[in-house]
């Protein structure tokens, strides 16, 4: 390959793509979290059937299931300055770029995890819920008790492979100027004049961590579904 | 700030130019990864000795890339090395009379693959072993015993998830632009150069590829209907 690619600038490449790799940890982490608590209540929302709510959560889950990640980021860095400007006369320029990546992912990875426990919940015998209001719960103590958590049984390997697409997305921060692994890797690239090596170390990093998911995800079904089968 | 309606018919007629091109991306990579897809599918299942394993850890590998660093570093391989090849060698042509349309399918053709290829096998694997044993006892190879008997029964299976999968290499085309591919999000771009009206280009590519998903969704549950068949009982008197 020549003077493509060489190993020493490979290792030499490490030290400054795992500078940036706190921020991509930062960015996974906050926009699962959002994504995570929005998909309940989204999904509560929709099962619920609250009139007017559930209508416009359809149409959002629908929206950002259906449109490109990267054109919804954009859409949240270019529109909530305009609509906080709009609505609250809140100027919002100042915010740092990483909020609005956090949260454009975060709202995209909601509507799936939405769509993921509104099945999963729909899985859980009605019976489940019945027997909680007989011995005196109310909807909210039921589901919470008894409803969720084996809703989350069976939901947990699909939030696993929807979490690996989240972690996926988080590539495309740099372009708003976050200064996460793929940014490290360009400037890397600018600096030495060969960015290949710099990407290949980002590479590895994303497939070792999405293997362990993978694998922990496989153990942890096992895990979790070997005993119930009536 | 104020929005410019006619900034947005703007970028929606540009974005729109560019849909025919993208379908044919797209549609092109469903058609090679669902050829080799199903290929690697029967490789898998069939569970060759070491080839099985082998493919099993690269598609797990490439599972994990992000598309975007997997367009990106595709792009450089391919202004690199692939461009240092053609240059070394005298074959009538040079880099820049390839058309980077072939370097966009064939990066969606690589993202795809893992992804197709998983379907396949899940249709592939709803296909119960009577069926397989069915054919042999009757005396069929097993080529044409996977042409008329499985293949079959596979595609009513198949039709859901390959419709997702559609919607996932719709989405993945945006990324196109990092290849230097014009794809519909570029398109949709293109006035705004012009005008600085980006948020509005940016609504009008989420509109354009919103319609088209929702499109293919519908298309989906059409023939998913078309596709249905009613499951036998040993009820039955005659064939």
């Amino acid at each position: 390959m020549g003077d493509y690619f060489t190993f020493t600038r490979l290792v030499d490449s490490i030290d400054t793509v795992l500078s940036g790799a706190g921020a991509t940890f930062e960015i996974v982490i906050f926009s699962f979290l959002i994504a995570l608590a929005a998909g309940i209540l989204l999904a509560v929302i929709r099962i619920r059937k609250i009139p007017v709510s559930a209508q416009i959560v359809a149409v959002f889950n629908s929206f950002m299931r259906g449109t490109p990640m990267i054109v919804q980021i954009y859409l949240v860095y270019y529109g909530l300055p305009f609509f906080m400007d709009l609505l609250f006369g809140v100027d919002i320029n100042r915010w740092s770029k990483m909020l609005y990546v956090i949260l454009a992912i975060g709202l995209n990875n909601a509507a799936f995890f939405a769509e993921i426990f509104r099945s999963a919940l729909a899985s859980v015998s009605v019976v489940q819920l019945e027997a909680g209001f007989s011995i005196g719960l109310t909807w909210m103590q039921a589901f919470r008790r008894v409803v969720f958590p084996q809703a989350f049984r069976v939901a947990l390997p699909s939030l696993v492979v929807q979490f690996i697409s989240l972690l996926q997305s988080t590539a495309l921060a740099y372009m708003f100027g976050v200064t996460d692994m793929m940014m490290a890797a360009r400037k890397y690239g600018s600096k030495s004049g060969h960015s290949l090596e710099a990407y290949c170390v980002v590479m590895v990093l994303f497939v070792a961590i999405c293997v362990v998911l993978e694998l922990s995800s496989r153990c942890l079904d096992k895990r979790l579904n070997t005993e119930r089968r009536v | 700030m104020v929005f410019r309606f006619q900034d947005f018919l703007d970028c929606l007629r540009a974005g729109a130019l560019r849909v025919p091109d993208t379908m044919y991306a797209v549609l092109i990579t469903l058609l090679l990864g669902l050829i080799f897809g199903t290929l690697f599918a029967l490789l898998l299942n069939g569970e060759v000795p070491a080839v099985s394993k082998v493919v099993s850890a690269v598609f797990t590998v490439l599972r994990g890339i992000p598309p975007t660093l997997l367009f990106i570093v595709i792009r450089l391989l391919y202004s690199t090395v692939f461009a240092g090849f053609i240059a070394a060698h005298d074959f009538g042509f040079t880099i820049r009379d390839i058309d980077i349309m072939y370097v966009g399918i064939f990066s969606m053709f690589v993202f795809a693959l893992p992804i197709i290829t998983e379907s396949v096998r899940g249709a592939l694997l709803s296909v119960t072993r009577d069926q397989y044993e069915a054919g042999y006892s009757i005396g069929l190879s097993p080529w044409p015993l996977f042409r008329r008997v499985i293949l079959p029964q596979m595609i009513p299976a198949a039709v859901p998830v390959l419709v997702n999968n559609f919607i996932i290499l719709l989405k993945t085309s945006a990324l196109l632009f990092l290849i230097g591919v014009v794809d519909i999000w570029n398109g949709a771009l293109e006035p705004a150069h012009l005008t600085y009206g980006y948020f509005e280009a940016y609504v009008a590519a989420a509109v354009i590829y919103y319609v088209i998903f929702f499109v293919a969704e519908q298309l989906g549950i059409v023939l998913e209907k078309i596709f249905r068949v009613e499951k036998r009982t040993a009820g039955r008197k005659t064939v």
